[in-house]
This record gives C-alpha cells, sequence and structure tokens, in this order.
C-alpha cells in the first residue's frame, strides 16, 4: 500500500532455502484451522515482546477476468479504507450516499468511455453531483482509521501487497497488541466499506505513473510478460492495463472480495512473544464467525508450451538492460527445486558463474540477478536472467556469454565442491532470514497459500540436499533451448518520437 | 503438533449464522496487559591499540554478526576525487588482502554462505559480516584482513570504477533517486555532503588515492566494533586480542566537517527530464540530535508527513485529492545538525498545485497549529513504536555504537520515550515557528517542464533556476 513495489514480491519468493540440517520447524509452529476453513499459524519466540502478522489471501491479478485488470490490487487499496465502525462518524448516514456515489460515479465512467461529444453536458452534470456527493460523504468519514489506530499502538510495517498469485497483508505490533490486530482484520475482511473509491483510483494512476511509466527497468518487465504469456494471466500487468484501472468499476471490487477474499483462501501466520494456545483463542473469537466460501474454483487458461524464441524491444531514453526468460514448472514439480540450486549456481555471490564470468572475469555487465518463479508460482512460470550491461557492450556479446555459461550446465559441468557451496548457502540464507519475525511469518503465510503446506520449506531443502549434477544437467538440457526462450531489451529511444 | 490440531478441530463450535453486520465495540476501546521490555545490555570494552568493542551474546539461533563503525564516508571525499570513499568501501570488499587473493576471498566466503559488505554514507562506513557461527573461524579472519591489510589489487580498482560508473549512469533512470541526489547537491553546495561523485570524478581516483584514504582512516582508534550472535564472551576476546594486537593505533584526529548552511529565501530548481511523472522535494535544515529541539521536532515531523496516513501532507495531497501515491516527509538528524524535507510525486500537470499544497502545509501551520489530537497520535505512535528500534541484538548494539560515535549521553536512546512524552503543544508550537521556513526553502523539481501547469501566484515570483545534472560528465 505505501510504497510497495509489485513485482518485487515475487523476486523476494523466488528462491526458497531451507534446512533440515539444523532446524525443525515442526517443533516451532503450532497450526490450527477453524471449522470456516481459517489457517492460522503460530510461532512462538520470545526475543523481544513484539509479534508480526502476515495474513495471506490466496487471490491475485491471476484471478481477474479480461477488462477489468488491476481489481485485485485497486481492491487491497480500498481495504485500507476501514469497515462500519472504522473510519467513520456515522455509518447510517454514509451507507446511502456511498451506494450513490457508486452510482454516479459509474454513470459518469460509462459516458466517458463512450467517448460521445453529445454526452458532455450531461458528464458535467454528473461530474458536479459526484463531487458534491464526495463531499458530503468526506464529512461522515475519519481518513484512514486504521492506520492511526495501528499506529497510535505502535505498528511497524503496516503494508500490503498484491501479487499475482496471492494477497498479502502484513504489519507487526508490540505483542500485548494481539487482540486489536484480530478485531481490525476480522472486520476489515469481512464488512469493508470502499470510502473514496473513485479518488482513490487516481491514486492507483499516481502509482502506475510512479512504478511503471517513470521506470525503463519496469516498463521492460512488463513487456516481457506480456510476451512470454500468450494466453495466462501471468502475462497482465499486477497493476493493470492503463485503460482498465480508468474505468475499474467498484461493483467489479465487491464481486472480487465477495468470490475470493473468504476464509478457506486465508491463512494467518503470527509470529512473536505469544504463547499460541491464546493466540488461537483469540481468533477464533473473531474470525470464527465469519462464513466460508463457496469454494468454487476459477478455471484460468493454461499457457501453451512455446514454440519458438521471442524478443521484445522498448524504446526508452534509459541504460540499456537485457533480460533472458525461460518457462519453467509450476512450485510444486520437482523441477522447480533444482532452478532453486541452479539460481544459487549461476548469480549467488562473487564467485557464482555468471557474476564471475560477466561481471569480474569478462567485464561485460555491471550486474547479473536471477529469479526462479517470476512473476509467480501458482502456475507455471520464468525462470529470469537480468543483465545490466557494462557501458558500449553490445547484447549479443553478452547473450553468447549467458548462453555459454548455460550450455556448460547442459552439459553437466558442475562440481561436486559447487554444488555443496550452492546448498550450503541455501542453508544459511534461510537461518539468515529466521532472523526477522516479519520474514519468518511471510515465509509460513506464503508456502501455506501456495503449496498448501507449510512444511514444503522443510521437504524443499531435503530434496535440494540430494540433488546431484547429472539432476542440473537434465533441467538445463530441458528447459534452456532457444525455442523455450523470451528475450527483452531496452533500446534507446529514437529522435523521431 | 497432532494433539493440538485435533483439540482445535474438536473445539471449534462457532456457528457460521449469516454475514451479519458487525456491532463491535470500537478498537480504541480494547485494554491491554501492561509491556515490560528491557533490551539487554552489550558489554564495552576498549582493546589496547585503541579499539572500542560492544559484545552482545544470543543464542537464539547458530549465527554470529559482525559490524564495524568507522568514523569516514563520502563526505570526506577530497574536493576533486569525489566517490573515493565509496570505491574504497567497494576495493575493500573485492580487491583482496595481503595474502589472500580476491579470488580466494570471495571463494572462501561463498563456501560458508557467508556475507561481508560495505556500505559507504555520507559521514560514516559500516563494514558487516554475518556468518553461521560454526564457521566464524574461518570468515572472521578475513573481515579482520580486510579491515586491516586490504590490498587493492588493481585490476579490481579498474573493475569498481566501472561498475561505479555504470550505476551512476542509471541514476537518471530511477526518478526519486535522481532527485534526491540533486536535492542534496544544492542543499549541500558549498559543503562536503554536496560534493557527489560524477563519471569524471571517479575516473580521476588512483590507487594512491585508495591507499592514503584508507590509511587516514581505518585505524583502531576511528573503529567501533559491534558483535552479537551465538559466541561465548571468553572465546571472542581471545580472538579479538589475536586478530587486531598487530594493528596499532595512530594519533591522526578527523577533522569536523563544516556545518550546512541555508539559503535566505526559497531557491527553486528544476531539472528538466521527459517523465510523465513529476518528482518534488522541498526542504530545509532541521534540529541536530544533540538539539534540546530533536523530540519535539520529531512531532511536528511526523504530523506534518512521516506519520504515515495519519499525517497532513498524505491526507490532504493523496486521501483527499489523490494528485499522489507518494507523498510524506522526512527528518534525519545528525549530531550537529538536521535536515527536514517534504516529497511527492505526482502527473505533470499537477505539479505546482503539489508543490503549493506541500507549501501551505508548513505555511499555514502557525494559523493552524498541531491540535492536542494530532499530537497525542503522533506522541503514542513514536513511543509505542520505539520498542522496533531495538528489537534485535544486531539494533541494539548499533544504538550502543552510534551513541560512542556521536558521544551521546549513555542513556541518549533508551530514554527517548520519556522526553518524547514530555514534548507539550506549547513546545511544537514554538518549535515549529522556529525551524520550519516555508520562504527559505530548498526546492528541486524534476520532470517535464512543457507539461506543468501554471505556477499559482504565491510561487510566481520565485525565481525557477534550470539546472543540468553533472552525474554524466565525462
Amino acid at each position: 500500500m505505501k510504497n510497495k513495489y509489485l513485482l518485487v514480491i515475487a523476486f523476494l519468493y523466488g528462491a526458497l532455502p531451507w534446512s533440515a540440517l539444523c532446524f525443525s520447524l515442526d517443533n516451532m509452529v503450532c497450526q490450527y484451522t477453524l471449522d470456516n476453513g481459517f489457517t492460522l499459524l503460530v510461532v512462538k519466540r520470545n526475543e523481544a515482546p513484539v509479534v508480526s502478522f502476515s495474513l495471506c489471501y490466496r487471490a491475485g491479478a491471476v484471478d481477474e477476468s479480461s477488462g477489468s485488470t488491476g481489481t485485485a490490487h485497486l481492491l487491497e487499496h480500498m481495504l485500507f479504507k476501514g469497515t462500519p465502525t472504522i473510519g467513520t462518524r456515522n455509518y447510517a448516514a454514509e451507507e446511502p450516499l456511498i451506494k450513490q456515489i457508486f452510482e454516479v460515479g459509474t454513470a459518469l465512467d460509462t459516458l466517458t468511455q463512450q467517448g460521445n461529444q453529445q454526452d458532455d453536458e450531461q458528464k458535467k452534470l454528473l461530474q458536479q453531483q459526484l463531487n458534491s456527493l464526495q463531499e458530503e460523504h468526506n464529512r461522515l468519514i475519519i481518513d484512514n482509521e486504521i492506520d492511526a489506530l495501528y499506529s497510535r499502538n505502535g505498528a511497524e510495517g503496516f503494508n500490503a501487497s498484491t501479487g499475482f498469485d496471492v494477497t498479502t497483508y502484513v504489519v507487526s505490533l508490540p505483542a500485548n497488541r494481539l487482540e486489536l490486530w484480530a478485531r481490525i482484520e476480522s472486520e476489515r475482511f469481512s464488512h469493508p466499506v470502499f470510502r473514496q473509491y473513485f479518488t482513490e483510483r487516481n491514486v492507483v494512476l499516481e502509482e502506475l505513473r510512479q512504478s511503471y511509466e517513470s521506470r525503463p527497468e519496469r516498463l521492460l518487465l512488463m513487456h516481457l510478460l506480456a510476451v512470454a504469456f500468450l494466453a495466462h494471466p501471468y502475462g497482465r500487468p499486477i497493476i493493470g492495463w492503463p485503460s482498465d484501472i480508468q474505468y475499474l468499476s467498484p461493483y467489479t471490487c465487491e464481486a472480487f472480495f465477495r468470490a475470493h477474499y473468504t476464509p478457506d483462501k486465508a491463512v494467518a501466520a503470527i509470529v512473536g512473544d505469544l504463547d499460541p494456545d491464546s493466540v488461537y483463542h483469540i481468533v477464533r473469537k473473531y474470525f470464527g464467525s465469519i462464513c466460508r466460501g463457496s469454494g468454487n474454483v476459477q478455471s484460468v487458461t493454461a499457457e501453451p508450451e512455446q514454440n519458438g524464441e521471442r524478443r521484445v524491444t522498448v524504446e526508452a531514453h534509459a541504460q540499456p538492460l537485457l533480460i533472458i526468460a525461460y518457462h519453467k514448472p509450476t512450485l510444486l514439480d520437482p523441477d522447480d527445486t533444482i532452478f532453486d540450486v541452479i539460481d544459487v549456481l549461476l548469480t549467488d555471490g562473487r564467485s557464482s558463474r555468471l557474476y564471475k564470468k560477466l561481471v569480474i572475469d569478462m567485464r561485460l555487465a555491471s550486474s547479473v540477478t536471477t529469479v526462479n518463479g517470476f512473476p509467480g508460482a501458482r502456475y507455471s512460470n520464468l525462470f529470469l536472467i537480468k543483465i545490466v550491461p557494462e557501458h558500449c557492450v553490445p547484447y549479443p556479446t553478452i547473450e553468447t556469454a549467458v548462453y555459454e555459461e548455460l550450455s556448460r550446465l547442459a552439459k553437466g559441468e558442475i562440481s561436486s565442491k559447487e554444488l555443496a557451496t550452492a546448498k550450503k548457502k541455501l542453508h544459511a540464507d534461510l537461518v539468515r532470514r529466521m532472523e526477522s519475525n516479519a520474514e519468518l511469518a511471510n515465509l509460513l503465510s506464503y508456502y501455506q497459500s501456495i503449496a498448501g503446506d507449510w512444511r514444503y520449506l522443510e521437504k524443499n531443502l531435503e530434496r535440494i540436499q540430494r540433488i546431484t549434477p547429472a539432476d542440473i544437467q537434465a533441467v538445463a538440457k530441458r528447459y534452456f533451448r532457444p525455442s523455450n526462450r523470451t528475450v527483452a531489451t531496452l533500446s534507446e529511444r529514437t529522435n523521431d518520437d | 503438533m497432532t494433539n493440538i490440531l485435533s483439540i482445535a478441530l474438536l473445539g471449534i463450535l462457532a456457528l457460521c449464522s449469516g454475514c451479519i453486520k458487525n456491532t463491535m465495540p470500537h478498537p480504541d476501546k480494547l485494554t491491554y496487559p501492561p509491556l515490560i521490555y528491557n533490551p539487554p545490555l552489550p558489554e564495552r570494552i576498549e582493546l589496547s591499540n585503541g579499539m572500542t568493542v560492544f559484545l552482545l551474546p544470543d543464542h537464539h539461533l547458530p549465527r554470529i554478526e559482525v559490524t564495524a563503525l568507522i568514523r569516514t564516508g563520502s563526505a570526506y571525499d577530497p574536493a576533486d576525487r569525489a566517490g573515493l570513499a565509496v570505491v574504497t568501501g567497494t576495493l575493500l570488499r573485492t580487491g583482496g588482502t595481503k595474502t589472500i587473493s580476491p579470488e580466494t576471498f570471495d571463494a572462501q566466503i561463498d563456501a560458508c554462505g557467508a556475507h561481508i559488505d560495505v556500505a559507504v554514507n555520507a559521514e560514516d562506513t559500516v563494514a558487516t559480516l554475518w556468518t553461521l557461527s560454526e564457521d566464524f573461524n574461518t570468515i572472521f579472519p578475513l573481515f579482520a584482513a580486510m579491515l586491516m591489510e586490504p590490498a587493492f589489487d588493481s585490476a579490481k580498482l579498474s573493475l569498481a570504477k566501472n561498475n561505479l560508473s555504470q550505476s551512476l549512469r542509471q541514476i537518471p533512470d530511477a526518478p526519486q533517486q535522481f532527485a534526491s541526489r540533486e536535492f542534496k547537491k544544492i542543499l549541500y553546495a558549498n559543503n562536503p555532503r554536496g560534493n557527489l561523485p560524477t563519471i569524471a570524478s571517479v575516473q580521476r581516483i588512483t590507487h594512491s588515492d585508495i591507499k592514503n584514504f584508507h590509511s587516514l582512516y581505518f585505524n583502531p582508534c576511528n573503529i567501533y566494533l559491534g558483535i552479537s550472535g551465538d559466541f561465548s564472551k571468553e572465546n571472542i576476546l581471545a580472538t579479538l586480542h589475536n586478530t587486531f594486537s598487530v594493528w596499532r593505533k595512530s594519533s591522526l584526529r578527523i577533522p569536523a566537517l563544516p556545518t550546512p548552511l541555508s539559503p535566505r529565501e526559497t531557491e527553486l530548481y528544476q531539472v528538466q527530464k521527459d517523465l510523465p511523472q513529476t518528482t518534488i522535494i522541498a526542504g530545509h535544515l532541521a534540529p541536530a540530535k544533540s538539539d534540546a529541539d530533536y523530540c519535539a521536532f520529531q512531532i511536528l515531523d511526523y504530523i506534518i508527513g512521516s506519520g504515515g496516513f495519519s499525517s497532513r501532507l498524505m491526507s490532504q495531497i493523496r486521501t483527499a485529492r489523490g494528485l499522489a501515491y507518494s507523498v510524506g516527509s522526512f527528518y534525519r538528524a545528525s549530531i550537529d545538525y538536521g535536515v527536514f524535507a517534504m516529497y511527492c510525486s505526482t502527473k505533470s500537470s499537477s505539479t505546482y498545485e503539489a508543490l503549493e499544497l506541500l507549501r501551505s502545509v508548513i505555511s499555514t501551520i502557525a494559523n493552524n497549529p498541531p491540535t492536542e489530537e494530532e499530537i497525542t497520535q503522533a506522541k503514542d505512535a513514536l513511543i509505542n513504536n520505539f520498542i522496533f528500534s531495538c528489537e534485535s541484538p544486531q539494533q541494539i548494539l548499533m544504538q550502543h555504537m552510534m551513541i560512542a560515535f556521536d558521544n551521546l549521553p549513555s542513556d541518549f536512546y533508551s530514554t527517548m520515550p520519556q522526553r518524547l512524552q514530555a514534548v507539550t503543544q506549547n513546545d511544537i508550537q514554538r518549535v515549529a515557528h522556529k525551524w520550519l521556513k516555508p520562504d527559505a526553502m530548498t526546492i528541486l523539481i524534476l520532470g517535464n517542464a512543457h507539461k506543468f501547469d501554471t505556477p499559482p501566484p504565491s510561487l510566481s515570483n520565485i525565481p525557477v533556476q534550470f539546472i543540468s545534472s553533472d552525474i554524466l560528465s565525462e
């Protein structure tokens, strides 16, 4: 919500290290399921009297329909606007006003979208009507009261992020404020009130200008996805296509909320200085009476197999940037775990293969990074290689060097020492991420939502320990093929623009 | 686990009785048990060579973290060598040591899954080490050698300079980062803090510049070392004595940096770039950390723009008008001065509308002073959130190191909640009157001037100074 980077979540959740070597998660995580399907995971840690919450809904941009892209994200914004008891001076007076604002605003949108000049007078009238309704409504609102409540109770990192696969709402609080979280969240995820809808839609358009249109790298990623995914919704921007956002209807947001924000799709992970059983009792008290969802599963178009290299160029006044992407299967496919190791082998650390070759030895690039699982993990996704070229180095030179390194993997040139380093790194990085309550809460809620079981973390690490050079070779051969590749580049905008 | 699960499943009898509207009491009615937290105190030790060490054992996870806080940074770059501190920092990490080649250094760190990083700020440099405790004895000697006897490998020097130049070329592609750089440049005009690297200045840096810079600032008397994590005090002390005893103290004194000066009247600078959205930063100097007004100004800044959605800037520019996604203020204080600034990103056609709103939030504060409600909200937020500044052993250590670094009273951070609580409404008004300067601000606008709206009368008599960034000068 605040300064959030929509695609970052997919980057963060890329590689998934865990180790059976020094932890047993089973001893740490208490899992509860409420009658309505709401899942609760609690980890007690008592370093300091604080607690982190991560509430993850298995609903995101993939669940939108064509023509209303951006719904999941705009809805996330609307879920900060309060409830019948939070954010209002008089809810009874507000209700009919909100209804009218929706009607007038939607009528205005319809006319604007049709773009007929003879409607100009009518549009002007509707705009005036909308302005005066909004003014009247604003007098009944306590602005941003959820944020104010959390803030004055000491909240840290109150935020949300919309991804393709999931939408996550996070906050950390002093440990004695558990009930405040349960009280606010249970109401906002059962009875949200969409205040200031049309103003917030403009905020999202500013977010679009800031996070995409002013950022060449984001623009390039957006184009890469659009080209790599012909049919699957991963090909659309999470924030939505501009013309969709501009006319997104509040009724679409409401319908999306009713269909997807149901307890059976929710996972709350709570990590901090709290007793798990008392957490369960409070959570049951507040979330237990929310109606379970219909259980209907929407079908999502599958991406057909790629049959030939695809290339896309975006013109911008910007430094060059090269992104190479290969299609690969979902998180739950065994090959995904092998990509976790490939990810580390290629770019994790200064002695990693691509970093050493492109940045240190050949000086072709100033940075190189890889991501396994872009832009999501619930469906077949991409393995991404992102390269910032060194000054004046042409793209083909870099591409050749990258493909050479990938074909070394496909030939099975992987030493046991190198593989051991990668496994050790995955283990150590996990210990590092465990230091933060918030990070652990995010990991647990995410994997419970995506993999259906937080134990995925441990199981995946066990699989990682068993991976052999032959496994890596097989996967490199299977996926690092030219016909399975999409290449995106930024090029200097020509003067005729 | 199985037991807990079955109890959970059997125990839930709550009925799903239809989605009736909520009638729960307001969350402000909730009461909470008291929260007592006394963060553990690190132990402070002085090594014989003058290095100050802080130790804080913590056995929750099998890792050890080391932080070296060094009094040097970009503000200490010679006038014609901007970028020297940053390149030195990069080369410390990448250039090997007298006995270990850069390649071996990297390979050993990677083989242990450890991390060694050097971050160079304006007035300090922070070198950090993170390792699993089982590898501490392998990794710590690398970290120490890096600080004491770096080799500054020549091939890695040209690599570091090229990489820094390339990252400078990329700054204009990230508008907020670009605006922030240009704002610093004008805010700190004629001050070493405004001497920022350009491609030309980076190319001038030589091997001997780096060696001199290192020998000037990297000595034990100028370093505060903090170690937290899974270690025993006896072992760590033995390691520290063995490792650092060869590093002899130097008597060099580091000259104080000159304090920045404020302009007497508002200066409006504009950097032209074809972007769909304008970034505005407007600010001026503010109380130092050591100033009696430090706490009151924190509260004032919270009310103006750093208090997230509760702040005046957010509510007037984003919530009420939908003019921005990012809008707010920040207040950063170091020991001898502070900076307060407001920022906003808005579409080109609302540039001046947004700037006027930013300015009016501080120019009208005399007539529209912070209310008791706003002050209570700010105080509660800052005080209740204080616990998150000493949540981890690493944060606690850093607070104690900063106290030593800035020579502050030992209870400077621990008494912060009480000092915030003691601030009165009169204090806030006095501090607002004394420190906020709506007519003497430094303003930076980055965007496409051809698409801006017309400036309002209040801004139209301020001359716009068009500047072009020197970042790409070669």
